[in-house]
């Protein structure tokens, strides 16, 4: 039983993460339609400004998650303005397709600059555990729980209660309505990139003390994000979090039972599934809620 | 067409031909014969994607997993259970049509980007199989010590520039004959396409079908031409690979992608002496061709062609647009 | 002999019925007209019969056969052609492959043998491309072969939406709004075209919006009014029938 309700919390752990992944892609699909095939590239580019300002510069833990989170989200802005404007005059096809070049570029540009070790990143609580009733959770994990927490409460006040927040709803609403109400959705458009991407790093500077730090981390969080949005509903925040905590359920149980491949197996199949029953999703169709 | 352009045309092949057939003689190096070879078997892949995705207008990322079940089928048929080389990839090729024609149910249930996600998943779980069922794929190890029918690599080399051949041939002839129009019909306007009495349910099939067996085909020249069988190398990167060369050929002109297999391949073992390098350069082709070259270099040949000939025709171009009191 | 009769149709869209136990008949060498105000289930009327959408109840029985269970392009194949009220062309093809691709279905009986006599003999396509070539002419469109559908103006896009649907070769053609958008020599163009399709034999069901053009061209008319046929006659019957004049009152018809 206690092993149960421990592959549970860890799965809402590394769920955690899925829904910060989640919530940025929802972002970018919300406001441009794009499913961001780079995304996970931003997972990693997280990680890795997280990992060498903590080791490298020897700054604390928090210190690397802000770098990280304002490092990729500006990167993101900047790429939004370089590479995804540009790719935004094309079909839908074709957007995705350049991301999926951009994905490549990212991911191989960290290789050939940084090689292929694996780092770690030092947890800033160590190898505490929390003990609550006859469970031991890693500190570390509970970190992570306890940020997504924290990012998604941030995350719903700035949607709910901000000026901003609002018009990037309008903008997820009706692109074209939006303009027509004054609001300047190339703005809302870096914002949206900014969050996106600072979402991402901050998944990315977590899980780099669980797993491990390396140009590919991102590659895999990223088809299963992909699941998880599917899942959740494209464009719908509230999804984003019930698919991430379920993959995440959903994996930390079948390894811990099972094997590794039946994680792939039951997510893939399920991604399947949901595909022939329900496209849009558990809470898609409903945009930016 | 004029006759003499047909001559000329059917002259540059006869000369192509008998240039690649000499080839290996001049060529002592293995390495070229390799590299020739690998190019080849590529091509042959990235035919059978155009296939669906230039014809048909369908994107798939699971190519790998079609080629994953045409390369361990006959991997697995020869090396455990002895059977004649040519008779166990006729096996993958049949089976690799089978699953595609099996889930077709499913995945042509969806359009677009879910579309290209359902294969994803298949290409996936595919790999997934292929990882773990040790009795028959060897698991992570694989299946090793796959015999070469041909004797040698340059035996291997014409076969495979005999397949290339073959494949061009037949996939051509497809699609300039009335079931060709069918696919682009399809692609340009479904619904239209229905209406106008094509059973478009059964044309996609048929090319996703098709394209499979072809991609198995080319997944088992792979494996026996390094022979061994491996999961690695069916991973969802390889299905983006064919993708990627597709689209920087030129998607829906069957030659351009052909040709693009050829010239990226021996582009990347110049530039690319880091393997990071070969993916950041498709990674920069790729993105430049969506932001400025959709169509690939194919296209974009094709467009300056068209550009140069409006040229000639001083103020005629087709598909001006008619005032409408010249009705008559 | 009735080509096509029409039962019992309906549709309900969510609390919408749009369309409200719609029956008709068609004879051959007719045109029959459906006309209504905006919005009265005209086009859902067209779906429901092709199958483009789903019918909750009505059956389909086309040229004797009852083809209600048929997918649509099954139905195309059994001879009804159409086109649609918002242009639906492949507009990067040329105006010979739009044609050319329509015709392709009168190959064979089934996809399977289509796809064998097309690969077997590849001089087919030459042979298709000269009836596409005729097709053309006849609607009207010689000289406009190798031009880009997409490129073309409102009126040419109507006729080639005809030369579609005509290469399937259909014994009923259902047009849905053939003359929309179009200025007063287009129509006339386009009414010739269709009077000289039904001398071939082909009978002809227009949705039209155009009720003067409609007066004129067709032998019998149906009313439709927020989904229901409130009224059927021939052209004077139906221009005298009170009910009609009611559901237009209001409603536009400058002609």
């Amino acid at each position: 039983m206690v092993q149960f309700l421990q592959t549970i919390v860890n799965g809402i752990s590394v769920g955690s993460a899925y829904t910060l992944l989640g919530l940025g892609l929802t972002a970018v699909y919300a406001v441009y339609r794009l499913l961001n095939l780079a995304h996970g590239t931003f997972y990693m580019v997280g990680g890795f400004a997280a990992v060498l300002t903590v080791t490298i510069l020897n700054l604390p833990f928090i210190v690397g998650v802000i770098v990280a989170m304002v490092m990729t989200g500006l990167m993101g802005v900047l790429l939004e303005f370089v590479v995804y404007r540009q790719f935004m005059r094309r079909s839908g096809f074709d957007q995705l397709i350049g991301t999926i070049g951009l994905m490549f570029f990212i991911e191989n540009v960290a290789l050939y600059f940084l090689t292929s070790n694996p780092r770690s990143i030092p947890s800033p609580v160590g190898n505490s555990t929390v003990k609550i009733g006859g469970l031991a959770i890693s500190g570390h994990r509970v970190l992570i729980i306890g940020t997504t927490l924290f990012l998604v409460l941030v995350l719903y006040y700035f949607n709910a209660r901000t000026k901003t927040g609002k018009q990037m709803r309008a903008v997820a609403q009706d692109r074209d309505a939006a303009q027509l109400m004054g609001i300047n959705i190339v703005r809302i458009g870096q914002i949206a990139f900014f969050l996106s991407c600072a979402l991402a790093a901050v998944a990315g500077a977590l899980m780099g003390s669980l797993m491990q730090v390396t140009f590919s981390m991102g590659f895999n969080p990223l088809l299963y994000a992909m699941v998880v949005v599917i899942l959740g509903g494209l464009g719908s925040n509230f999804g984003a979090i019930i698919g991430g905590l379920t993959i995440g359920i959903i994996q930390s149980m079948t390894v811990t039972y099972v094997s590794a491949a039946l994680s792939d197996i039951l997510v893939y199949s399920l991604l399947f599934i949901i595909l022939l029953l329900k496209p849009t999703g558990l809470f898609g169709g409903k945009v930016y809620v | 067409m004029s006759r003499r352009k047909t001559l000329y045309g059917l002259g540059a092949v006869i000369v192509l031909v008998a240039f690649l057939m000499v080839m290996p003689t001049f060529l002592k190096n293995a390495f070229y014969i390799q590299l020739f070879t690998t190019s080849a078997i590529m091509a042959i892949a990235v035919i059978g994607m155009d296939l669906l995705f230039g014809y048909v207008g369908y994107v798939s990322f699971g190519q790998a997993g079609f080629m994953a079940i045409g390369a361990y089928t006959p991997a697995f048929l020869v090396s455990k259970v002895g059977v004649n080389f040519a008779l166990a990839v006729l096996c993958g090729i049949l089976l690799s049509g089978l699953m595609a024609y099996l889930i077709s149910f499913a995945t042509f249930r969806l359009t677009g980007i879910y579309f290209a996600i359902g294969t994803m998943a298949f290409g996936q779980l595919v790999w997934v199989a292929c990882y773990n069922w040790t009795d028959v794929t060897g698991g992570v190890y694989g299946i090793v010590g796959l015999p070469n029918p041909f004797g040698g690599l340059t035996g291997y080399y014409y076969f495979a520039f005999l397949m290339l051949f073959v494949m061009l041939f037949l996939v051509r002839r497809l699609v300039k004959s009335p079931v060709g129009e069918a696919f682009v019909a399809v692609r340009g306007n479904e619904r239209l396409a229905e209406s106008a009495g094509i059973a478009t349910l059964k044309t996609k099939r048929f090319a996703f079908v098709l394209s499979a067996m072809i991609m198995a085909l080319a997944g088992a020249m792979f494996v026996f031409l390094w022979t061994f069988a491996s999961s690695g190398s069916f991973t969802l990167s390889l299905s983006l690979e064919v993708l990627v060369i597709n689209i920087i050929g030129g998607v829906g002109t069957l030659i351009g992608p052909a040709i693009a297999a050829f010239v990226l391949n021996f582009v990347m073992q110049y530039l690319a002496t880091v393997p990071a390098l070969r993916l950041i350069i498709y990674g920069v082709l790729l993105m430049l061709i969506v932001m400025f070259l959709p169509g690939g270099l194919a296209g974009t040949y094709l467009r300056a062609l068209a550009w140069i000939k409006a040229r000639r025709q001083k103020g005629g171009q087709a598909g001006v647009s008619i005032d409408s009191t010249e009705l008559e | 002999m009735s080509l096509l009769t029409v039962q019992n149709l309906s549709k309900r869209f969510g609390g919408l019925q749009a369309v409200d136990d719609v029956s008709f008949s068609v004879e051959e060498n007719q045109i029959f007209g459906i006309i209504g105000p905006n919005g009265a289930g005209k086009s859902t009327i067209f779906n429901l019969v092709t199958a483009n959408i789903p019918r909750d109840s009505g059956t389909v029985i086309l040229i004797g056969k009852d083809v209600s269970r048929y997918k649509t392009h099954q139905i195309v194949l059994a001879g009804m052609g159409r086109t649609f009220q918002d242009a639906k062309l492949f507009s990067g093809s040329t105006v010979l492959d739009n044609v050319l691709s329509a015709g392709f279905c009168r190959l064979a009986g089934n996809f399977a043998s289509i796809v064998l006599k097309s690969y077997a003999r590849p001089s087919i396509l030459s042979r298709e491309k000269e009836k596409a070539m005729e097709l053309l002419e006849f609607v009207g469109l010689k000289g406009y072969e190798y031009f880009i559908a997409g490129n073309m103006d409102h009126g040419h896009q109507g006729l080639l939406q005809l030369g579609i649907s005509l290469a399937t070769q259909p014994k009923v053609l259902m047009l849905d709004e053939p003359l929309r958008g179009m200025n007063p020599t287009e129509k006339d163009v386009v009414t010739d075209l269709i009077l000289k399709i039904r001398d071939t034999g082909i009978a002809v069901v227009i949705i039209e919006h155009d009720v003067r053009s409609i007066m004129k061209v067709c032998d019998q008319i149906a009313v439709v009014n927020y989904g229901k046929k409130i009224a059927e006659g021939d052209p004077r019957q139906i221009r005298d029938n009170p009910e009609v004049i009611e559901a237009y009152l209001g409603a536009e018809e400058v002609a």
